[in-house]
């Protein structure tokens, strides 16, 4: 009865789930018919281009980079709300739950189109700036780094506070109480009690931002140039120049650090289950 | 009052991008731009007469709905299998079940794509379909294994002491009580599909193409046009509604523990 009940949806992950990668394993180990026409040999050739050339590898770089970029801002700007989410006890709460949750459901497009409007040349903020006399000319605030950093930040934004509110919220207010009747201040309330309480929380909401951010592909095509090459952005370049084996190399590369990515997220989650 | 000040702040940066998308769509401009020169509301009916978004906004709608129905038809009996009985390995299972979840869309896209192509099923509807259906299965699955673990078991096994058959318990018990994960899970399950690109964009042809395909193949070639911002405001209206509607029936906590990473 319960084999019965299972495998429709395990049948078909296995099929149109499982078995795609595995396709996509046995096409990074071939070279494309444009590089070798006669057909190839299995060759780790793909693998070893994707690492041997400067330009690749800065690609790996950067991707990681803006990974650590976009958790960092996450991580900073998102504690102190996840903080008030978790305490306020106010009819507030549920708005601002209904507000940090909205972003979620309104489409990728559509939020990065919203930036698309505010940072171009002729942008909502250009025009600021440049009334208000804090720049001569409009600055380049898309198209670049400036742009891919701020979108992301935007959507992971809701992730990490929700992730981090969880957590907060386990924490007896009892402790923060009685540390403040003995004489610490906020900062130190924060420093010795809250923060190293919620570490758990830190641990899951940076690899969730960390993830969701080396994966990203929407934002950082619409609001990102020629020069914000990231590893989702380049497997999709190579798709369209017809590498279709590179690609699969590449692909096979972002699908290991995914997987360690998530190895490393069910452990610190295992870790919270036993506390 | 500062950390109160700060979040109101935060929270105006999450709803900017947003406020600011289906503002355009309000303004008589060319160009889009906030907050519009003049009111006006053009937009939707140059939006709405053009043929590309609508045949676009057609297929988005059925794949959606497709993708919703099959991931409940697939998704609902794998959850009570899990539920109510021990299977062997199921942290693991229950792990790969959900999986797609995790992983980069692009991967899977590309994947999907060597697939379609090197078994010969070839670029069609189906195939757009089948990958939809992977991505939005965990959400169902996550939504209705965590009602159905919250349920009282003597509900179930009364039903069966009264005489009622399998299918009358499940039908007329464990459904409705199932209701709430049902509802999260397959709102999630047609937003993902409805908003899906980096799957689809690898899957898409000109005749199956939908409406987040289309709308960002028109952001790269053509900048800012307020028809996107007329787009944006009838789809954040349609889907804030329903939020609205959620949270009032179930109470956004509970969605968002239910749907929530």
């Amino acid at each position: 009865m319960p084999a019965l009940l299972l495998t429709p949806l395990l049948v078909f992950l296995l099929t149109f789930f499982v078995l795609p990668f595995g396709v996509m394993l046995v096409e990074s180990l071939y070279l494309s018919p444009l590089q070798s026409p006669a057909g190839s040999a299995m060759t780790f050739a793909n693998y070893a281009k994707a690492f041997g050339d400067a330009f690749y590898l800065r690609v790996l770089l950067q991707t990681v980079a803006l990974g650590v970029a976009v958790t960092a801002l996450a991580l900073v700007l998102g504690y102190p709300v996840a903080y008030f989410l978790a305490r306020t006890r106010s009819r507030r709460r549920h708005v601002l739950l209904f507000l940090v949750i909205s972003p979620l459901v309104v489409s990728i497009v559509i939020r990065s189109y919203g930036w698309m409007v505010l940072l171009g040349r002729a942008g909502t903020v250009n025009t600021l700036l440049v009334a208000l006399g804090l720049a001569e000319r409009p600055l380049p605030l898309m198209y670049n780094w400036f742009g891919v950093i701020v979108a992301l930040t935007h959507v992971l934004l809701p992730f990490m506070i929700l992730t981090l509110a969880s957590v907060i919220e386990g924490i007896p207010e009892s402790l923060e109480d009685t540390a403040a009747v003995l004489g610490a201040g906020w900062w130190s309330r924060f420093r010795h009690v809250i923060l190293p309480l919620s570490m758990e929380g830190v641990g899951a909401g940076v690899t969730l931002v960390f993830m969701l951010t080396i994966g990203s592909f929407v934002s950082i095509l619409l609001l990102g140039g020629s020069d914000t090459l990231v590893l989702p952005l380049l497997i999709y370049q190579q798709i369209s120049l017809l590498n279709n084996n590179f690609a699969a190399a590449l692909g096979m590369l972002l699908l290991v650090l995914s997987l360690a990515l998530l190895y490393a997220q069910a452990r610190v989650f295992r870790v919270r289950g036993a506390a | 009052m500062i950390l109160r000040l700060y979040c109101a702040a935060v929270l105006a940066f999450l709803s900017l991008p947003i406020v600011v998308a289906v503002g355009v769509a309000f303004g008589s401009d060319k160009i889009a731009r906030f907050p519009p020169t003049a009111l006006s509301l053009r937009w939707f009916g140059v939006a709405l007469s053009n043929p590309t978004f609508i045949t676009a906004l057609g297929n988005s709608v059925v794949l959606a709905a497709l993708t919703t129905l099959l991931t409940i038809v697939i998704g609902l009996p794998a959850a009570m299998a899990l539920v109510r009985h021990r299977l062997p390995g199921q942290p693991v299972l229950e792990t790969f079940l959900l999986s797609p979840l995790s992983l980069p869309g692009v991967l899977f896209g590309v994947a999907m794509l060597f697939f379609l192509g090197a078994s010969g099923f070839g670029l069609t509807a189906w195939g757009i379909l089948a990958a939809h259906v992977v991505i939005a299965v965990p959400y169902v699955l996550r939504t209705t294994l965590a009602v159905y673990r919250g349920l009282d078991r003597g509900l179930e096994e009364t039903a069966g002491v009264l005489g009622a058959t399998p299918w009358q318990t499940f039908w007329h018990v464990t459904l409705p009580l199932l209701r709430p994960g049902l509802v999260a899970g397959g709102l999630f399950a047609f937003l993902t599909s409805f908003d899906n690109v980096p799957v689809s964009i690898f899957l898409t042809t000109a005749r199956t193409t939908t409406l987040p395909v289309t709308i960002m193949s028109y952001l790269v070639n053509q900048d800012f046009d307020p028809i996107v911002g007329a787009i944006s405001a009838v789809q954040v209206a349609l889907v804030l509604g329903l939020l609205f509607l959620l949270d009032r029936i179930y109470g956004i906590g509970q969605i968002t523990s239910l749907a929530g990473q």
